[in-house]
């Protein structure tokens, strides 16, 4: 009886697609967990099928919010995150889920407004600064709230403000162990802070309508701005700070973690995105006419692993 | 006096025409029965009656005036008729609650209403069962309740659709006693409908016999299935149920085949024993009930069907029958009359 | 494999600690979602009760439409209504976009069809007995319809109790017109879907749990109704 159920494990594993040594003849699919913001801006409807077409891979692309992408990885349901967290990515190497982060390009955040501007923010480059002049005027701002990458850069610029924050605490159960979940926010913000929970356009789309300030990543505010028929009334209003800058990286999933994962095609697909290649078509690429991204990779990654 | 009369009064539903009478009159303070077939119209007839159905076309009078058939009109008549239902619902609250129902309408008083529930309920005798569910009642008493729910609002006619059809006998005969109590001693008119002949006979006044929506004439009631079988030179053959012949003159009947046959009871005569022998063409059978019956005497005789006929006072004291005494009928040709449809 | 346990394990914690936030999420979904229906049902159950109740034009028509309307997808009515809330709307300048009054708004559409037709079923059951006993013990219209409406109160209960299950579980119009927007618009549902987009599933779990909870007690309640309503 114990042998059967050990013989029927075995062929429902090997009928299970994806599973270990049953695919290995079949076609090379890389799957990628990566962020809404960085599928919106259509970049990658470029990269990818450039690299298929260069390597016979095939990348399956889970768009989530940066949070949700790296639980992914934590979880090895991907074998690579593409995201844009810096300080989270270094944790998720540091913990050992990813083999390292590769930077691979930036391009920046901008804070919107309304064009009546309520709490006169225009032509700052100071993000801090426009944020306490938005709190000291409790003018209404719209905030993912969504763990996202925007999400966190947007705590580190309230936590560079100075003001009083309040904290949020999760307590998590994960592998038997407790631990704390924590998010910020302005004290005290009451009825002028929204915090949505939701995608990048849906919080341009609420912040147009309730005339609100928000922060958004250049490319989908771009998309929204002068991609649409019915465009969002929103302008940009603070921009250039370095804090700012918003960095993506790539990070393999470490297969010694989670042996399932194709760590040979992530990193087949880290050397072409850094290569001058990868990297000539991302410096190329046009959004409605503009520039988004800037290429940041050094030629890293030549060498085999 | 005239409770209602009716001339020409058609109820059609879609292309049917349930309801054709050319004219009815109802006196007051009688018991009436009206007697037919299922789908003879009694209902419909019973509603129109009781102001709830509108007729097609035609006339009504009420208590000596015409009926408009609009809404408020037709609710104010509403309240000096009550019909109780084929099978009566109770309102889903107590019995007490069924029977305030209509006083607290008519905006009666509490203690006014009190006296009024326990009355009817002594009447139809179900005094214990004042603050008990309605729901819980058995079908016997749902129908004496749903009379005591009418009663109470003393009406000047209650209409009562098939009051005994869906009861027990022990009920039957309890229903019967009730309507014939409040008929006396309150002077109620009642109007019902019934297809057993025997509670129409036994309970009304006068019947009223309905056939496909028409009414066939005030006190007819012996209407049989028949097959004309041809003919002599003299006579048409009819073979009537249980198997007896009736000779009728010659082009009376229909062409042979099955037909519906009715006999004036006023048309039937009781043959003189001396000559019996000359009644060929009549019937011969058995005295089963005989009940005075107004101004004269009426006696149904078992001839193989059930004949229904009249004698005045005066020729019952001659003859004398008496119940299970063998008579001879004589049917005169001109009460005989062929019905339209089988 | 864990994921399950885990998340389960750290849901339970949280409801049983009765977690601020939590309680306010469901504090709001409930005032919403009772909002709604107490309007859906003083909205609904007397138009259900005319359809029902009177013969007139186009009845069928009505009936017909009614039933369509119960398979309206609520992110149709959630479009719908954005339109006219929207600041470019036709009713934007009442600024009622993403604030609960705009969700109330949404599921009273939602649901009014609900209790109108499950109204519309409850009273044709009644026995056309009952309207005809009223009449001729002297009732005018309005009694004879409250003789009804007592009749068919179990029946008309339920339809009531449906149409909250349907708002108490639904996402799309809380989410579109709603917005989600925490401590104002944030309920049950919504803010499950925003946990499952963190990738952070212990408040997702532990609102699901609450939100099976009352669907529980909802359907105890309905089936209690309805039993009797079939008496």
């Amino acid at each position: 009886m114990k042998r059967f159920a050990a013989l029927l494990l075995l062929v429902l594993l090997a009928c299970c697609p994806g599973a270990g040594p049953a695919r290995a003849g079949g076609e090379k699919v890389l799957r990628m967990a990566t962020t809404t913001s960085t599928q919106a801006s259509g970049l990658l409807d470029v990269l990818l099928p450039a690299f298929t077409k260069d390597s016979g891979v095939r990348v399956k692309v889970i768009a989530k919010g940066t949070g949700a992408a790296i639980r992914d990885g934590m979880d090895g349901n991907v074998d690579v995150i593409f995201v844009h967290a810096r300080a989270r990515e270094e944790k998720f190497v540091r913990d050992g889920f990813g083999t390292r982060r590769y930077p691979v390009m930036h391009n920046d955040f901008v804070i919107l407004g309304p064009a009546s501007d309520p709490a006169g923010i225009r032509g700052l480059d100071d993000a801090a600064g426009a944020l306490r002049r938005i709190a000291a005027k409790k003018a209404l701002f719209v905030s993912r709230g969504d763990d996202s990458g925007t999400h966190t850069r947007e705590q580190q610029l309230w936590k560079a403000t100075g003001l009083p924050l309040a904290t949020m605490r999760h307590t998590v159960v994960r592998k038997g162990g407790k631990r704390e979940v924590e998010s910020v926010c302005p004290a005290g913000s009451g009825a002028w802070y929204l915090s949505i929970g939701q995608g990048m356009g849906r919080t341009l789309t609420m912040a147009d309508e309730k005339r609100a300030y928000t922060l958004s990543d250049r490319g989908t505010y771009i998309k929204y701005r002068f991609g649409r028929r019915v465009p969002v009334d929103l302008e940009v209003l603070c921009q250039g700070d370095p804090r700012l800058l918003n960095a993506y990286g790539i990070i393999p999933v470490n297969p010694e973690k989670h042996p399932g994962t194709r760590y040979d095609l992530a990193m087949q697909f880290v050397r072409w995105l850094t290569s001058e290649r990868g990297q000539a078509l991302i410096r190329g690429y046009r959004l409605l006419g503009r520039q988004l991204f800037y290429p940041d990779a050094r030629n890293q990654v030549t060498g085999m692993p | 006096m005239s409770l209602y009369y009716a001339r020409d009064l058609t109820r059609i539903h879609g292309r049917r025409t349930v309801l054709a009478i050319d004219s009815l009159d109802i006196e007051s303070g009688r018991i009436h029965g009206l007697l037919g077939a299922n789908g003879a119209g009694k209902t419909t007839l019973l509603n129109i009656l009781a102001f709830l159905d509108v007729p097609t076309a035609g006339h009504l009078g009420f208590d000596g005036r015409p009926v408009r058939f609009s809404g408020s009109h037709l609710r104010r008549l509403r309240r000096q008729v009550v019909l109780v239902d084929q099978h009566p619902v109770a309102f889903s609250t107590t019995v007490a609650g069924n029977i305030e129902f209509g006083l607290k309408i008519r905006r009666i008083g509490r203690r006014q209403r009190v006296r009024i529930i326990d009355e009817v309920l002594a009447l139809v005798g179900l005094e214990g069962f004042r603050n008990a569910s309605a729901r819980g009642l058995s079908g016997g008493e749902t129908q004496r309740l749903a009379m005591a729910r009418a009663l109470a609002v003393t009406p000047k006619v209650l209409l009562c659709d098939e009051p005994t059809s869906s009861v027990d006998v022990e009920n039957q005969a309890a229903i019967v006693d009730i309507l014939r109590r409040i008929n006396r001693e309150r002077g109620i008119s009642i109007i019902f409908t019934t297809h057993d002949r025997q509670l129409a006979a036994g309970l009304a006044d006068r019947i009223l016999y309905l056939d496909h929506g028409r009414l066939v004439a005030t006190g007819w009631e012996n209407v049989f299935s028949c097959t004309v079988e041809g003919h002599d030179e003299r006579h048409d053959r009819c073979l009537l149920p249980g198997g007896r012949r009736l000779l009728l003159p010659r082009g009376l009947a229909p062409a042979p085949g099955i037909c519906r046959l009715s006999i004036d009871p006023r048309a039937v005569q009781l043959a003189p024993p001396a000559r019996e022998t000359e009644a060929e063409q009549g019937l011969r059978g058995r005295v089963v009930l005989l009940t005075a019956e107004g101004e004269q005497v009426r006696m149904v005789v078992d001839a193989g069907i059930r004949i229904t006929l009249f004698i005045d006072p005066a020729r019952y004291r001659t003859l004398r029958p008496g119940i299970g005494d063998e008579v001879a009928l004589a049917v005169q040709p001109q009460g005989i009359c062929f019905l339209a449809g089988r | 494999m864990n994921f399950l346990t885990d998340s389960l394990r750290s849901a339970l914690l949280l409801v049983l600690s009765r977690d601020p936030e939590m309680l306010e999420i469901v504090g709001l979904s409930l005032k919403v979602s009772c909002l709604s229906t107490l309007l859906a049902a003083l909205a609904g159950v007397p138009l259900g009760f005319f359809i029902a109740f009177t013969e007139f034009r186009g009845r069928r028509l009505a009936i017909t439409l009614l039933n369509t309307l119960l398979a309206l997808p609520t992110v149709v009515i959630g479009l719908l209504v954005y339109g006219f809330l929207s600041r470019h709307g036709l009713l934007g300048s009442l600024d009622l976009l993403y604030t609960w009054k705009a969700m109330v708004i949404g599921q009273v559409i939602l649901i009014v069809p609900v209790v109108t037709a499950l109204t519309i079923a409850a009273i044709s059951r009644i026995d056309d007995r009952y309207r005809k006993t009223a009449m001729t013990l002297g009732a005018g219209r309005l009694r004879t319809g409250l003789v009804i409406f007592r009749e068919a109160r179990f029946g008309i209960v339920a339809a009531v109790i449906a149409a909250f299950g349907r708002v108490i579980s639904e996402v799309g119009i809380s989410m579109m017109l709603g917005g989600n927007i925490r401590g104002f618009t944030r309920t049950m549902t919504t803010a499950m879907a925003l946990e499952y987009d963190k990738g952070s599933f212990t408040l997702a779990v532990a609102l699901g749990i609450v939100l099976m909870t009352i669907s529980l007690v909802m359907n105890v309640l309905l089936n209690f109704f309805q039993g009797r309503a079939r008496m």
